[in-house]
């Protein structure tokens, strides 16, 4: 059976327990919850593999599971699911700058499973993350991205995303990090 | 050693922190963008959690400097980090160390609460910062780039 209830259309199924369920058809932007450790880490490792990062990848079920879903989380992250299906994610968390004496919202991660591209899911991910910065108040949304990955960059620069010009990160990180630590 | 003493900043810091961070946007040559006010110290870096924290240098009695970072967190290492926003030693307490003291108690921060980087920007052609940075084993991050969507373009996103 496929019925429509405020402005979503539903589907029934039976789940694998026999019980019937609803499940949304089309595109459904949901916050994580426990149980869905499993589904992130796919992610994160499918999204490491297309950046050619994999080898950089330590995070496991329980990492996700502690940081995400511990006491007072300050990491969090959105499911887009299509027909029911995990299609991609946003993982993100607050910043803040000084000079716009504003919090920020940053885009660790987001990335859409290859056989739903082409869906507007991405996009969908995105504006659902500008309403969550405007929401909390913040001056931007902002995210990190390889500079060969032309596709992406297109698609930001569509949006009316502008890259920071004029500013270089530095990271002190693994043994120098220790170093200064220990003086 | 330097005899430099830091503390986490608390409710009556505000006019201070305005002195310092104004202090560091005419350095920037950034005024026209300052935006601080006090009140927006009071419930923006001194409420509890803060958004931003905020630590205070001193020689003796005298504020000398100034470091606001925020904690991140880095998906693929499943680690958290420390983003360091603002590090500031006024001009006439320089060439004491005092900002790699700084820099230290905020590798210690970092490392005590389990993170595994401090990360900050820089402006490109501020060349002693980016000499003194090098010169304690930080590295300039490679390949990536900063987007940022904000103002209209935010809004119009959002809707």
């Amino acid at each position: 059976m496929v019925y429509q209830m405020e402005g979503h259309t539903y589907a029934e199924v039976h789940h694998q327990t026999g019980k019937k369920r609803k499940m949304v058809m089309g595109l459904q932007i949901r916050a994580a919850q426990p149980g869905d450790e499993g589904t992130i880490l796919r992610f994160i490792r499918d999204l490491a593999e297309y950046e050619r990062l994999l080898g950089a990848v330590v995070a496991t079920e329980a990492s996700i599971a502690a940081e995400l879903f511990g006491t007072n989380p300050r990491v969090f992250c959105d499911i887009a699911e299509y027909d029911g299906e995990p299609a991609g994610f946003a993982l993100w968390f607050t910043n803040f700058s000084t000079f716009l004496s504003k919090r920020g919202l940053y885009l660790e991660d987001l990335f859409v499973r290859p056989e739903f591209r082409g869906k507007g899911i991405g996009k969908a991910l995105l504006a659902h993350l500008a309403k969550r910065a405007v929401a909390l108040g913040c001056g931007r949304l902002e995210w990190s991205v390889l500079d060969w990955n032309e596709p992406s960059i297109a698609f930001y620069k569509s949006l009316g995303a502008v890259p920071m010009a004029d500013w270089t990160t530095f990271r002190l990180t693994g043994d120098s990090l220790e170093r200064l630590a220990a003086t | 050693m330097s005899a430099l003493s830091i503390r986490r900043a608390h409710k009556g810091d505000e006019y201070l922190i305005l002195t310092l961070l104004t202090e560091l946007a005419a350095y920037e040559k950034l005024l026209d963008k300052f935006k601080i006010t006090k009140d927006v110290i009071a419930r923006d870096y001194l409420c509890e959690p803060p958004l931003l924290n905020c630590d205070l240098a001193y020689e003796g009695s005298a504020p000398v400097g100034i470091c606001t970072w925020y904690w991140t967190y880095s998906s693929f290492a499943a680690r958290r980090g420390i983003h360091l926003e603002d590090l500031f030693v006024r001009p006439s307490f320089r060439g004491k160390g005092y900002g790699k003291t700084l820099l230290a108690y905020l590798a210690r921060r970092a490392v005590e609460g389990g993170g595994g980087h401090v990360a900050w920007e820089v402006l490109d052609w501020n060349k002693p910062s980016i000499d003194f940075y090098e010169g304690l084993g930080a590295k300039c991050i490679q390949n990536w780039f900063t987007y940022c969507l904000s103002d209209t373009a935010l809004e119009k996103l959002a809707q």
